[in-house]
């Protein structure tokens, strides 16, 4: 089945889009003619890296003068009328779950979002994704070509993939595009490094609503910061304000991939699971006994955490070398 | 000045992490778990969209007419009654006996065939609920009215009449949007919105409201939706080594030494 990927290279998230859909095209496409990637860049990008980051031997470089979902969809659905791709492919980011969505609908195609793995059958195509708030996985069948799927968040990309060399390579610029969005064009405001740098982090503490203060939470940023560890916490904490959105983990936050988590005070419900299941190794240290975490985890403390933490840290601080 | 009409769309679910780890049972044949026997709730992301519509009704600078909707059977119209204490000028069910699980587009087909008959400026929902899980909803029903769509919205305010300022969660920071309606706005992560309660005086003050139930078919899916083949409990169980120790410390301390010196020597 011939397909597309769409890439957002205005985001800061662009390597991980890149990764995670080349491990995807790998994993699900390998026996497909080869795909095409169109990739929306901004005046200030280095050409040449983005070019390096394509996941297909064709791409089509589009440089943008705003970047918001809102816009690219008027852009995609300009460029794509024509097309005939059976497949787009979208990161599982914000940006990519809402494009493909909508732009199924404008294609008049079929959808879904945060798709693990595919597999084609005749007139259907099989998605695997997790369903009821990630307890279960099921199997949904889509019949409707053009297919537009966003991708699971959190693949393993630890095993790089072979670059691929990119044979056809074409550029629009679409800045002049005066049909863009419908609400205008929106302001950007950076925010910290502070998800991104957890998604890469080798060693993580996260906080759960266990840990029932912001003092407290405060008290084990500091904790993390001299363990060598990046801090985040569960989606009750930041929806309790005691942290920023951005070092919220889960399932609508970030998905982390360290060699080491140590989860505190957290119920481990399976919404926040997904955000450490790719850990290599997870530490819970819970007071209760029965919470789900324990038997998700390599290895439990049930204890206060408090006085664990503090312990653990000193232990950790008069290590020879620091992480 | 006429009033601004928002349509503030949820969805009632079972609390899922309240089901025990072996309490998972798929029925192979229909493809169902049982949740019936776990406490209800208000969509978590719908109960911020719920608090944000109040708080927008508020502060706006005209008159605002909120009306709340549910697509689903009666187990709602608790959470309906409740709404109208709340002062929801408005509180709707569409009623249908249909499987809502994996369903975003004829939910979205129903919602905009509402809108149609009663007309609304804004739409505010929820970005995704449990069980289904499709993310999909305000999206596609943005999609079917033709209207703009603002996906994970943090903060909603109107800057003058006509005009609305909203603040939406991107991949790297935040998008900020002067917006003039009609639009949809589908919430996401929101600190501190969650859902007021109403007081008993205010309870007892709608005691004689009804809610409206509008009967309603899902629209078929016009091929476009998806259909559910397949479901299997996922088994995340690791070791779950206890570390033994009389005192928080010791145990500190064992964790450190059998498991945690070589690896961290190792990053």
């Amino acid at each position: 089945m011939k397909y597309t990927v769409v890439l957002n290279g205005c985001s800061r998230n662009i390597y991980s889009q890149a990764e995670e859909t080349a491990s995807f095209v790998a994993e699900n496409l390998g026996s497909a003619p080869p795909g095409r990637c169109i990739l929306f860049y901004s005046d200030a990008q280095n050409k040449e890296e983005l070019i390096a980051l394509s996941p297909a031997e064709s791409l089509l470089l589009v440089k943008v003068k705003q970047r918001d979902p809102e816009y690219y969809l008027s852009l995609l659905t300009g460029l794509l009328q024509n097309d005939t791709s059976g497949l787009y492919l979208f990161p599982g980011d914000l940006c990519g779950s809402e494009l493909a969505i909508r732009l199924a609908h404008r294609l008049g195609g079929s959808s879904l979002a945060a798709v693990e793995k595919i597999e084609e059958d005749g007139e259907e195509l099989h998605c695997y994704k997790t369903v009821y708030s990630g307890y279960l996985r099921a199997r949904l069948s889509l019949r409707q070509k053009p297919y537009c799927l966003s991708i699971a968040r959190g693949r393993d990309t630890r095993r790089r993939r072979k670059a691929v060399k990119v044979l056809k390579f074409e550029e629009l610029d679409a800045t002049g595009f005066e049909k863009g969005s419908p609400l205008g064009e929106p302001e950007y405001e950076e925010e910290a490094n502070g998800g991104l740098e957890l998604e890469e982090a080798p060693f993580i503490l996260v906080a759960g609503q266990g840990v029932n203060s912001r003092e407290k939470i405060t008290r084990l940023k500091e904790i993390a910061a001299e363990m060598g560890a990046t801090f985040g916490v569960s989606r009750p904490v930041a929806m309790s304000a005691w942290a920023p959105l951005h070092i919220l983990i889960g399932v609508s936050g970030v998905i982390a991939r360290p060699q080491l988590c140590i989860a505190v005070g957290v119920s481990g419900a399976a919404a926040f699971f997904a955000g450490i299941e790719k850990s290599k190794y997870i530490v819970a240290v819970n007071i209760d006994e029965l919470a789900p975490l324990v038997q998700s985890a390599d290895v439990v403390v049930i204890d206060d955490y408090e006085a664990v933490l503090e312990e653990l840290c000193r232990l950790i601080k008069e290590q020879p070398s620091l992480p | 000045m006429i009033a601004m009409n928002i349509l503030v769309c949820f969805k009632v679910t079972p609390d899922l992490d309240q089901l025990p780890p072996d309490g998972w049972e798929v029925d192979r044949a229909a493809l169902t778990v049982e949740t019936g026997f776990v406490k209800a709730m208000i969509n978590p992301y719908d109960e911020s969209a719920l608090e944000l519509a109040l708080r927008f009704a508020e502060d706006a600078p005209g008159p605002v007419k909120l009306t709340a909707l549910t697509v689903g059977d009666r187990s709602a119209d608790r959470y309906l009654k409740m709404l109208y204490a709340l002062k929801f000028d408005r509180a709707v069910r569409l009623e249908t006996g249909a499987d809502l699980r994996f369903t975003p587009e004829g939910i979205a087909a129903a919602i905009a065939a509402f809108v149609s008959r009663n007309p609304h400026q804004l739409i505010i929902m929820g970005r995704q609920s449990g069980v289904g899980d499709n993310a999909a909803t305000p999206l596609l029903a943005a999609e079917k009215l033709g209207w703009p769509c603002i996906a994970h919205v943090t903060e909603i305010r109107s800057l003058q009449e006509d005009l609305l300022k909203v603040r939406a969660q991107a991949d790297d920071g935040f998008l900020s949007y002067a917006a003039r309606p009609p639009l949809v706005a589908a919430v996401g992560n929101v600190p501190h919105a969650y859902l007021r309660v109403p007081t008993l005086k205010e309870r007892l003050g709608v005691r004689e409201k009804k809610v409206e139930i509008v009967a309603a078919a899902l629209p078929a899916e016009e091929g476009a939706g998806c259909t559910l083949t397949g479901l299997d409990v996922i088994d995340r169980r690791r070791a779950g080594l206890k570390i033994e120790g009389a005192t928080p410390r010791e145990k500190a301390r064992a964790l450190y030494e059998l498991y945690l010196k070589e690896r961290l020597a190792k990053l």
